[in-house]
């Protein structure tokens, strides 16, 4: 364990030491990424101006909902977009022999080895914006929301690791993250919505198999309603299989992987 | 002229080159864009019980939501990060030798997609009017689909030119495709893809009017649905020729700026 510690502690070494090394692209990220939550909030913002309640939310809870959203789309920019990014060429190109050679688990350095520092000084706005959410709410923040909110972003970052792992994934057999990748971006946008919202199949799928709508929705309504503890058991359980399948099938990607060779 | 149709017709044959790519990106798009407007927009008019918001009626609202991405396909087609990636990778160089010049040859790329995303939209749009007919009050004909069409492909160039203007700061930075991006985060919201400009309040609506945005997807997109004569039409077409001046401007000027800087070693 001390050995992972340390080695994650050199990765973010090293990417506070490069930030700077294209410093136009540190500063117009950091900005990309304020647009990006700047967008958001205004579609929520005008939204909001049509109807006082959106899956029984008010404007207020539903800013929550998109402050949520915007800490936990923070931290995996921050701690592992940047090299998830990167894995389906890898794969391609046979460049992952390098990191599956390494004494320790491939999917830790494949995942975790970019640490974007611009994103990480963005976490700042993120959660500044949760803030000035919590503070628009009718009550004071509970003790309850205070102890709870650090597990849920944790929950969250990692439902959103995983299921971005399983969209890389078939690369191992496909050879081709293309498809793969520009489906993920286009079902991201459902996480981008109140769960409650959907309904029938659809709702299902976004709250089992493929869980974007647990990312920020779930954990949402676990911070604004009384707590449920089914929610509570139905996000652990979904997170947990989804664990276990992403190891697995990870584990026959592997298998399937081609090498340099290829 | 035969040039140029070597051009677009090699270029369309490499879009095409990974078909499974495509139409999943194509069709997911889409998908995704008319699920998520459905199941938000019933949710509000459920609520409110208004039958009508922001001009719209919910039947209406959803064939905006399919347009839409369609538009986009249309007007925000091609290789987007190419030309900085030819000035990253030192590739510029290569057009020294070509018959052509640079962005003549990199807008037949673009014009590549535009024509092949407006036979998609044909085909979407046709198979969705067949089931679900034109919704009441909508005056959407094969005349205004043709000329959102027509002003969709000008959207392409405006586009084209715009994101060239970013791109080419590779010139004198590594990385520039965070400025795609943004552009792109700015474009969806402003230019009315997530929602309808027409929700937006008065004194929004009348500054986007003042930036080159909702050409890109909104008007095209309303003019397929009746909502735009013709002399809003032809105001539009006047816009974005200026828009398409200015940015031409623009990039004619960075060019002559940043070939000076261009080295054409790869890194």
């Amino acid at each position: 364990m001390s050995r992972y510690l340390r080695l994650y502690a050199s990765f973010v070494r090293f990417a506070f030491s490069k930030s700077l090394e294209f410093r136009l692209d540190f500063y117009t990220r950091i900005f990309m990424d304020l647009v990006y939550y700047g967008v958001n909030v205004a579609f929520f913002k005008v939204l909001y101006l049509h109807t006082d309640a959106l899956a029984g939310w008010s404007e207020a809870q539903a800013m929550i909902f998109v402050s949520f959203f915007l800490v936990v789309d923070g931290l995996q920019m921050t701690l592992y977009s940047m090299s998830v990014w990167g894995l389906p060429m890898m794969i391609n190109d046979g460049s992952l022999d390098y990191y599956l050679t390494r004494p320790v688990s491939g999917l830790f350095f494949l995942s975790l080895r970019d640490f974007a520092v611009a994103s990480f000084v963005n976490l700042v706005f993120a959660v500044g914006i949760m803030a000035w959410a919590f503070a628009g709410l009718p009550e004071a923040v509970s003790l309850k929301t205070a102890l709870i909110l650090p597990g849920l972003l944790a929950i969250g970052v990692l439902l959103y690791y995983l299921i971005s792992i399983l969209f890389v994934i078939p690369v191992f057999w496909t050879h081709s993250g293309r498809g793969f990748g520009a489906v993920y971006q286009i079902m991201n946008r459902f996480s981008e919505r109140p769960d409650r919202l959907f309904r029938g199949g659809l709702r299902l799928v976004l709250t089992t198999i493929l869980p974007f709508s647990l990312i920020a929705s779930f954990p949402a309504r676990l911070l604004l309603e009384p707590f449920d503890p089914r929610l509570f058991a139905h996000l652990i359980a979904v997170t947990a299989g989804l664990f276990a399948l992403v190891l697995f099938l990870w584990g026959r990607g592997l298998r399937a992987y081609s090498s340099a060779s290829s | 002229m035969r040039l140029w149709l070597a051009v677009l017709s090699l270029e369309m044959r490499k879009l095409m080159s990974y078909r499974v790519d495509f139409w999943m990106r194509f069709a997911g798009s889409v998908l995704a864009n008319v699920l998520v407007a459905y199941y938000l927009w019933s949710a509000v008019f459920a609520h409110t019980g208004r039958e009508v918001i922001g001009g719209f009626t919910f039947p209406a609202l959803i064939l905006y939501y399919l347009l839409v991405p369609l538009v986009e396909n249309v007007a925000r087609s091609g290789d987007w990060g190419s030309i900085a990636e030819e000035i990253y990778s030192g590739g510029l160089t290569k057009f020294i030798v070509y018959p052509t010049s640079f962005f003549p040859f990199k807008y037949m790329g673009v014009l590549a997609g535009s024509l092949l995303a407006v036979v998609q939209l044909a085909a979407v749009l046709g198979a969705y009017l067949a089931a679900k007919g034109v919704p009441v009050g909508i005056d959407l004909s094969a005349a205004t689909v043709a000329g959102g069409v027509g002003l969709a492909v000008v959207a392409g160039l405006l586009s084209f030119l715009m994101t060239a203007v970013f791109e080419q700061v590779a010139f004198w930075a590594d990385r520039v495709w965070s400025l795609n991006v943004m552009l792109n985060f700015v474009t969806r919201l402003l230019g009315g893809a997530m929602l309808p400009l027409s929700l937006f309040p008065g004194w929004c609506q009348r500054a986007v009017l003042l930036t080159p945005f909702p050409y890109l997807v909104s008007l095209p997109a309303q003019a397929m649905m009746g909502r735009v004569d013709a002399w809003q039409a032809g105001r539009a077409l006047a816009v974005m020729t200026l828009w398409c001046l200015i940015f031409a401007g623009v990039n004619r000027w960075l060019w002559g700026r940043g070939a000076l800087r261009y080295t054409g070693v790869g890194i």
